[in-house]
C-alpha cells in the first residue's frame, strides 16, 4: 500500500499548490463615484435584429473614448436578459446601458438610479419611436383587437415593451384581462418577437403580437422575417405595409400606438454629474453619422457606411419625461413592479 | 488497481517498497498532473482566483440587496392553476420525452452492436447518431425545435426525446455487445431466424437491463426537464423566466424551491418503482463500475427503500420479469403476485404515457408540419464557409472548458472530506451521517441551471457565476459517489491502521483514503466530462460561456453561427469524453 502513501503526498503538494496559485493572482480594484472615471462599463443584451453585441456600437464607444477627456477604457458588459442589466446597474456594475423602454421604466422603479443619455434614431429628424402589430392568419375569423375573446394570444415577453406592456394596454382598452392567469384570453408567452409570429403561422397561437420590424423596414421594405424566408408575405389591414400580399402568412389587424425609442440610460449612482453632462452632450451631438462620417471615423454614404451606431442613424437628447407615457401604459395595466 | 502490477512488485531493501514507475504508472500520474494544472488555470481563467473571490464579497452589500428582495419566497395564489399546469406539462416533457428516447435509442443502440448488425456501414451510422445525440445538450435541441414546432410541450418532448437517444443507445449497445452468446446458440440451433434470434436469443436477456437504463434516463430527465421552458419549450422553465425577467424574484424564488420538490417526489416514485420492478437485485450496466449508477440511483432509493422493501417484504425469491414475452407458446406463465405486480407498473407506465401525449395536446398535424420544415432549417444551420467562426466563438469554447474544470475542482476540494461525514462506516455519528446524507440528496435535486437562475441574479452573470452555479451541482454528485466508494472499504486494513493507535482523521487518510483513491480518481474524471457537458449551455442563463452566442445566435436568428456553435460544442464535449475515457481505463 506504499503506492497510496504517495498519493496522499502528492494529493498535500497538490492543494498547497493550488492554494499557492489562487493567492498569488489576486489582485485589488477600487471604484469611487464621486471621481472622474478613466473606465466604464457599458451593457447591453442580444436583440433580434442585431449583430455582434459588441461590435453594434463599436462607433459610439470610439467617438466616447476620444471626446470625453480621461475616458480611456468603456468595457462591454453583456447581459442574455435586461434583468442582468437592470441588477448589473442597480449593483453598481454596470455605468451605461442600451434598454429597451420598458425594462427602463422597470429598473427605475426597481432602485436603479437612471437617467436618459440619448435615443437611438433613424436620421437627425426621425420620429423615435416604433409600433407593434397584431397579425393573426390570412383567413383567421380574428379581425381586430375585440376579436381576441377566448383566443390563444401569443405575447413576447413579460418584460418586452412592444411584445407585452403595449399589446396589454389594448386589450384592456377593448375590455379584455392580458394578464397570465387572463380567463378572458389564453395568453401564451413565445420569448422571441420571430417564434410569436411563426407560432401564428404554425396554428399554435390564433394571433400574435410583435414589433413592426419584424414584417416590414424603416424604409417599408420587407422587415426581419419576410427578408429571413421565415414567412412569405404580410397583408395590412390597417395601413399599407403589405410584403408580398398574394403569397400572406400573416395578416396585420391591429397596431399599437407610437412607443418611445429604447434609451442608452446612464447610471447616476455610479458617475458624478459632471461626467454624465459631458457623457450626454458628445452622446446626442457627436455620435452619429453626420458626425463620424466627416471626422474619419467610418466611411461611406449617410445611406451605406461602415459607422456602427446599431443600424441606426445616431443618438438624439430626451429627458426621463420621455418614458412617461410607457410609465402610464405601466401603470394602467398594473403590470408586475410598475406600482 | 492492477493486479499484474502488484504483482511486479520486487522489494530490494527494506525502506523503498514503493510500486516501480512502469509506464502506465507514468501516464497516469502524468494525465492526472496535467488535470490538475489544468484545474489551477482554469480557476485564474473564471476569475475565482482569491482577488475574484474578495470582489464577491465586496459586493456583498448588493447581493445582500437583492437577495432580500428574494426572501420570503412565495407562489402567488392566483397564478396558481398556471403553474400547476405548467408543473404538469413538465412531468408530461420528461415522461414522454424519455418514452421517445427509449423507442428510438433501443433499436439504434441494437443496430450499432457488433454481435448484432453485421453490417459496419449500419453499424457506424447508428454510432454516429448516438454520439451526436449525447453530445449535444437538450437545451441546445429545444432552442432548434422552437422554431420548428412552435412554443409548448412538443419542442420540450422532442428535446428531451433525441437528447436521450445518446445514453440509451450508448448503454443498450454496450448491454447487447456483452450478453452471453449460450442462449442465442441455442435459439439459432433451433432453427430460428434472425428476428426470432433477436427476440429470443437477445431480447430475453436485456429486458432487465432496459428497464434499468430507461428509469436512470427517466430520473436525469426529471431534472433536466424544468429549465427547458426558459428557451420556449413548455413547462415550468416559462413561468421561472417569466418571473426572473419582470424581477419578481420572491415568486422566481418560490418557484425554484417548488422545481427542487417535484425533483426529490420524481426521484422517490422513481426508485420505488425501479425496486418493485426489478426488486434488491442491482442491475449492474456493462462497461461501467456499479458505483457510476448508484450515483443516479442509489441515493434516491433510499428515501424510498422502505416502502419499496415494504413492497416486495412477501417474497423472497428475485421477480420474474415479463416471462410471458419468452414463454412456450403453450405454457403461459402462472399469475404470481411478480408477475401481478411487474404488470401493473407496466400498465400504469402505459396509462401515464397516454396521459402525457394526450392531456398537453399534442397534435399529429404538428409534428408533421414540423418535421416538413427539419430539412431546410438544418441546412440553414449548415454554415456554407468559416466566417462564422470568431476570436469571440473561441474563446466563449475555452471559458467553457474552464467552467467545467474550476467548477469540478471546486466541488473536489470540499466533496473529498464531506464524503467521509456522509459515509455510514467513517461518519462521527449516526445523525452526522444522516444529516450529511440528506442535505446531499437535496443539493443532488436542485438542476445546476436552475442555481444559474438565482445566481447570475445574486451575483451577476459571468463565468463565476456560472462555475460556482455548477460546482454546487457537481459537490452533490462526487459527494455521493466517493461516500459510496468509502463505504466499500475494506475493514481490515482500517483495523490495521486503528491498531497502531491512530486517531479518527489519521485512519481516515491513512486507512481509507489510499483504498477509495483510485476509484475517486475515475469517478471525477467521469464528473469532469458531466461538467463540461453542463457548462456549455450556463450561458443561456447568463452564468457564462458559449451558451451566450448560443442563445444570441439563435435569437438573432444568425442561423449559420446557431449551427456552428453546436457543432463546436459536440467537437468539445466528444473529445473530453474520449480522453476521460482513455484516462479512466488506464486507472481501473
Amino acid at each position: 500500500m506504499k503506492r497510496n502513501l504517495s498519493f496522499k503526498r502528492m494529493l498535500a503538494v497538490a492543494l498547497s499548490l493550488f492554494m499557492l496559485t489562487a493567492v498569488t493572482s489576486a489582485c485589488g480594484s477600487d471604484d469611487d463615484s464621486s471621481a472622474w472615471p478613466s473606465k466604464i462599463t457599458f451593457g447591453a443584451v442580444p436583440a433580434e435584429d442585431a449583430g455582434e453585441l459588441a461590435t453594434l456600437y463599436d462607433t459610439t464607444m470610439s467617438i466616447l473614448k476620444d471626446e470625453i477627456d480621461g475616458l480611456e477604457e468603456i468595457d462591454f458588459f453583456e447581459a442574455s436578459e435586461y434583468a442582468g442589466l437592470i441588477e448589473g446597474l442597480i449593483a453598481g456594475r454596470v455605468d451605461a446601458a442600451q434598454f429597451g423602454g420598458f425594462s427602463y421604466v422597470l429598473a427605475t422603479q426597481t432602485g436603479a438610479k437612471l437617467d436618459v443619455a440619448g435615443v437611438l434614431v433613424d436620421g437627425p429628424d426621425a420620429i423615435p419611436g416604433y409600433r407593434s402589430y397584431l397579425v393573426t392568419k390570412p383567413g383567421s375569423d380574428v379581425n381586430g383587437i375585440d376579436d381576441l375573446r377566448g383566443k390563444k394570444v401569443c405575447f413576447v415577453d413579460p418584460g418586452s415593451t412592444s411584445g407585452f406592456l403595449f399589446p396589454s394596454e389594448g386589450l384592456l382598452s377593448a375590455g379584455m384581462d392580458p394578464s397570465e392567469t387572463s380567463t378572458d384570453i389564453d395568453p401564451i408567452f413565445a420569448g422571441g418577437h420571430d417564434v410569436a409570429v411563426l407560432s401564428v403561422v404554425n396554428g399554435d397561437c390564433d394571433a400574435g403580437f410583435a414589433a413592426d420590424v419584424f414584417f416590414v423596414n424603416k424604409d417599408g421594405g420587407p422587415g426581419i422575417l419576410v427578408k429571413g424566408g421565415d414567412i412569405n408575405g404580410v397583408i395590412d389591414d390597417v395601413g399599407d405595409d403589405d410584403q408580398n400580399p398574394e403569397n400572406a402568412d400573416v395578416r396585420i389587424i391591429w397596431k399599437t400606438e407610437y412607443i418611445a425609442s429604447p434609451p442608452t440610460a446612464i447610471n447616476t449612482a455610479t458617475l458624478p454629474a459632471d461626467f454624465i453632462a459631458k457623457f450626454k452632450e458628445v452622446l446626442n451631438t457627436k455620435a452619429n453619422v453626420d458626425y463620424a462620417l466627416a471626422n474619419g471615423y467610418c466611411t461611406g454614404t449617410p445611406e451605406e457606411n461602415t459607422c456602427s451606431f446599431r443600424d441606426d442613424w445616431g443618438y438624439i437628447a430626451k429627458s426621463d419625461s420621455f418614458y412617461d407615457g410607457i410609465r402610464k401604459v405601466c401603470e394602467v395595466t398594473k403590470a408586475s413592479k410598475c406600482d | 488497481m492492477n493486479s499484474s502490477n502488484l504483482g511486479k512488485i520486487k522489494v530490494s531493501h527494506p525502506e523503498k517498497v514503493s510500486k516501480p514507475w512502469t509506464l502506465q504508472r507514468g501516464q497516469i500520474w502524468f494525465s492526472l498532473l496535467a488535470i490538475f494544472g489544468l484545474f489551477v488555470w482554469s480557476i485564474s481563467r473564471v476569475d475565482l482566483s482569491v482577488g475574484g473571490i474578495v470582489e464577491i464579497f465586496e459586493g456583498w452589500p448588493e447581493t445582500r440587496n437583492l437577495l432580500s428582495r428574494m426572501v420570503p419566497p412565495f407562489i402567488p395564489s392566483e397564478d396558481f392553476t398556471v403553474i400547476t399546469k405548467a408543473a404538469l406539462d413538465t412531468f408530461f416533457i420528461a415522461f414522454a420525452g424519455t418514452a421517445l428516447g427509449i423507442v428510438l435509442g433501443v433499436p439504434l443502440g441494437l443496430l450499432s452492436a457488433r454481435n448484432l448488425m453485421p453490417f459496419a456501414p449500419v453499424r457506424a451510422l447508428a454510432r454516429a447518431i448516438i454520439v451526436f445525440s449525447r453530445a449535444t445538450p437538450a437545451l441546445v435541441f429545444a432552442i432548434c425545435f422552437v422554431r420548428l414546432y412552435g412554443i409548448g410541450v412538443l419542442p420540450g418532448l422532442l428535446a428531451i426525446g433525441i437528447h436521450s437517444i445518446g445514453m440509451i443507445g450508448k448503454l443498450i449497445t454496450d448491454a447487447a455487445e456483452e450478453i452471453d452468446p449460450g442462449p442465442r446458440e441455442g435459439v439459432v440451433a433451433t432453427g430460428a431466424g434472425p428476428l426470432q434470434d433477436l427476440y429470443t436469443g437477445v431480447w430475453s436477456q436485456m429486458v432487465p437491463t432496459v428497464i434499468s437504463i430507461s428509469l436512470y434516463r427517466l430520473e436525469i430527465d426529471f431534472r433536466s426537464a424544468p429549465i427547458l421552458g426558459w428557451v420556449g419549450a413548455g413547462g415550468i422553465g416559462l413561468i421561472l423566466r417569466g418571473y426572473a425577467g419582470s424581477l419578481r424574484y420572491q415568486e422566481m424564488l418560490g418557484i425554484t424551491i417548488l422545481i427542487v420538490v417535484l425533483v426529490i417526489l420524481l426521484e422517490i416514485l422513481s426508485a420505488i418503482t425501479r425496486h418493485a420492478l426489478l426488486g434488491k437485485t442491482e442491475t449492474k450496466l456493462p462497461g461501467k463500475p456499479s458505483k457510476f449508477l448508484d450515483l443516479f440511483f442509489g441515493d434516491q432509493a433510499r428515501p424510498g427503500k422502505k416502502v419499496a422493501d415494504w413492497m416486495i417484504s412477501k417474497s423472497s425469491n428475485e421477480p420474474k420479469l415479463k416471462t410471458r414475452n419468452h414463454a412456450d407458446r403453450t405454457l403461459t406463465p402462472p399469475w404470481t403476485r411478480e408477475r401481478v405486480k411487474v404488470n401493473s407498473v407496466g400498465l400504469i407506465f402505459f396509462i401515464l404515457l397516454i396521459f402525457s401525449i394526450v392531456i398537453p395536446d399534442i397534435a399529429a398535424s404538428k409534428i408533421v408540419n414540423g418535421s416538413q420544415k427539419l430539412p431546410s432549417f438544418i441546412a440553414r444551420l449548415t454554415p456554407n464557409d468559416w466566417s462564422w467562426f470568431t476570436d469571440r466563438i473561441f474563446s466563449d469554447m475555452v471559458d467553457t472548458i474552464a467552467i467545467g474544470l474550476a467548477a469540478t475542482g471546486i466541488a473536489l476540494l470540499f466533496a473529498v472530506p464531506f464524503s467521509f461525514l456522509a459515509a455510514s462506516n467513517t461518519a462521527p455519528g449516526r445523525l452526522v451521517y444522516l444529516i450529511s446524507r440528506f442535505f446531499m440528496l437535496l443539493v443532488r435535486c436542485v438542476p445546476e441551471l436552475v442555481v444559474a437562475v438565482v445566481f447570475v441574479a445574486a451575483i451577476g452573470p459571468g463565468p463565476k457565476t456560472g462555475t460556482l452555479a455548477l460546482a454546487i451541482g457537481m459537490f452533490g454528485f462526487i459527494t455521493k459517489l466517493f461516500a459510496d466508494s468509502i463505504e466499500e472499504a475494506r475493514q481490515g486494513i482500517r483495523d490495521g491502521v486503528n491498531s497502531t493507535g491512530a486517531n479518527r482523521l489519521q485512519e481516515s487518510v491513512t486507512g481509507v483514503l489510499p483504498q477509495v483513491a483510485p476509484s475517486m480518481v475515475s469517478n471525477s474524471l467521469y464528473l469532469l466530462d458531466v461538467a463540461i457537458r453542463s457548462s456549455t449551455i450556463l450561458g443561456i442563463v447568463g452564468g457564462g460561456g458559449i451558451g451566450f452566442l448560443l442563445m444570441s445566435a439563435a435569437k438573432r436568428l444568425y442561423f449559420e453561427t446557431l449551427g456552428g456553435i453546436i457543432f463546436c460544442i459536440f467537437v468539445v464535449v466528444y473529445l473530453v469524453e474520449i480522453i476521460a475515457t482513455w484516462i479512466r481505463r488506464k486507472i481501473i
